[in-house]
């Protein structure tokens, strides 16, 4: 019985996150400083992986993410990566454990997001399509 | 004993006051601070395993380890990582130099990066050597024994010298290529498993060991397939007057990988060949071939419970896999040259960073245990089992 209640609770709990981050649809978003306006999704994911750091130009990359549950995150690991988060997760900790590679940097909340990529010249992250602002924060599509 | 304390204090500290993951950072990010420690305990049947764990328990499984990586341009990054194990009887004592490299990237556009990497660097073999000793990024506990052998756990680890790595992802999939030349690092259970002993001489690198792995991952990041094929030469330099001097060692190991990924679930199997010739002054000359394999399949049952189960074989000569050959020709038990290993685990992230895992090993054979662990072949049973459970915390 207890189980039962655990288990609602549960479950009223992870549709409650879902149903709240699923209700807006999530970009890429990058700092004004960044020209592109499209990236193919090979790129985009050679980006979160941590293998490509650098832009176009030459300019270092700079990632952003949410924490590895965080509902925003699920949705752009599994929409615009089409991968999964704790796939994510097993290869930023190949490349940080084996000296290979660094991690992104984790903010805790989306205005964390929005403040970062709007100070940080070649940052890139994801955001709410609502919270661009086209000045400071651009959007990019994936294709 | 204080150690214990030490890490279990970390341990509670971390695991209240925790929530996200985040690594300590400097520079605006250009150099990151990362580490681990992981405390294992493990009680096993009649034969020991990271310490005498037979019909007892052991608290000899500590892994702590600490790196640094500073990238100071895109194409450029030096990285260094100090560890300090405490594997029962098998490992070196005190810190270990993990990796110390410097990483430049030589070309990278959207599609393609090519570089080069110099000093310690690790070896690409099989899909969990690079960091084999950090327990978050392993599937379980121990790693698969018949691949991931922890009583030689060096032979493979890591080389002095220099490596090339190229990346490629287009429509097709993406290509990662990685090579390592360099002098291999010998520790004391390899010697061991070799010589049967920790002899007062030194193992060490004979030829620089040559190392490559390529693997593809399909489109839609679901399937990664890998393969890796090593060339490893060691010799034995003997102190006094020993078992056998001049004795060398020489390794072709080749392993195939697969791994199917889902949201819920993951299948991986790795099999492994591996030549071992060994040429000796007083001895017969001798050469078999080691194979290995398992399959593995993990379940999220819940966002912070993950169920995990394996079948792990190995047989110290392919052509004599229940160990009577072997036996015959050494006197030594034959469940010593062979060992199948069947595995159920659950993980439990009690937060980002710090989990808690428990998992019961039921086995027929001896074949990965090592001879400092078990100095009296005569004292091991061929079935027993065994149970371990792990706190593992990191940044």
């Amino acid at each position: 019985m207890i189980f039962n209640k655990a288990l609602i609770l549960c479950i009223l709990l992870l549709l409650n996150g879902s149903v709240a981050a699923s209700d807006e649809e999530i970009v890429l978003a990058v700092n004004q400083n960044i020209v592109e306006s499209h990236i193919s999704r090979s790129f985009s994911r050679q980006i979160f992986s941590m293998k490509a750091r650098q832009w176009a130009n030459g300019s270092p990359v700079v990632v952003f993410v949410l924490p590895d549950r965080n509902a925003h995150h699920l949705i752009f690991a599994k929409e615009i990566l089409e991968t999964f988060p704790y796939k994510l997760r097993s290869a930023w900790d190949r490349q940080v454990y084996s000296g290979t590679g660094q991690a992104p940097r984790e903010v805790a909340n989306i205005d964390q997001m929005m403040t970062n990529i709007a100070n940080t010249p070649g940052a890139i992250g994801y955001l709410p399509r609502s919270k661009i602002d086209g000045i400071k924060i651009r959007m990019v599509e994936v294709h | 004993m204080l150690r214990i304390y030490a890490t279990w204090i970390v341990f509670l500290f971390s695991s209240t006051c925790s929530t996200a993951l985040l690594a300590v950072e400097f520079n605006d990010g250009k150099v990151q601070i990362h580490g681990f420690a992981s405390q294992g305990i493990v009680s096993s049947t009649d034969n020991k395993f990271y310490g005498d764990s037979d019909n007892s328990i052991s608290f000899n499984f500590r892994e702590i380890g600490i790196n640094a990586s500073y990238r100071p341009r895109p194409d450029l990054q030096f990285s260094a990582q100090v560890i300090q194990l405490d594997a029962g009887n098998v490992n070196e004592n005190g810190l270990l130099l993990d990796y110390a490299l410097v990483d430049y990237t030589v070309y990278s556009n959207e599609a393609t990066q090519f570089g080069v990497r110099l000093g310690r660097v690790k070896n690409p073999f099989g899909l969990y050597t690079t960091t084999r000793d950090v327990a978050f990024t392993r599937p379980s506990i121990i790693l698969p024994q018949s691949i991931y052998f922890d009583k030689a756990r060096s032979i493979a680890l890591s080389s002095d010298g220099a490596g090339i790595y190229f990346n490629r992802e287009g429509s097709l999939g993406a290509i990662n290529v990685d090579m390592v030349v360099g002098k291999a690092n010998v520790d004391r259970g390899s010697e061991a498993t070799f010589i049967r002993k920790d002899e007062p001489g030194e193992m060490e690198s004979d030829k620089a060991s040559r190392l490559m792995r390529i693997i593809y991952t399909t489109p839609d990041d679901r399937l990664r397939l890998a393969f890796t094929a090593a060339n490893i030469d060691l010799n034995y330099q003997e102190a006094s007057h020993e078992v056998d001097p001049h004795l060398f060692v020489h390794l072709d190991p080749k392993i195939i990988s697969a791994q199917y990924s889902h949201e819920k679930w993951e299948l991986t199997a790795e099999y492994s060949q591996m030549k071992s010739s060994i040429t000796r002054n007083f001895a017969p000359n001798f050469s078999n071939v080691i194979e290995g394999y398992y399959v593995q399949g993990s379940y999220q049952l819940t966002p912070s419970l993950q169920a995990v189960a394996r079948y792990d074989a190995s047989f110290n000569n392919k052509s004599d896999r229940d160990g009577k050959k072997l036996s015959a020709a050494t006197g030594l038990p034959a469940h010593m040259f062979f060992a199948k290993d069947w595995m159920l685990g659950l993980r439990y992230d009690v937060t980002p960073t710090f989990m808690l895992r428990g998992e019961w090993h039921h086995l027929d054979g001896t074949g990965w245990l090592s001879s400092l662990d078990n100095t009296n072949p005569r004292e091991m049973e061929r079935k027993w089992d065994m149970l371990m459970l792990m706190g593992s915390w990191r940044f």
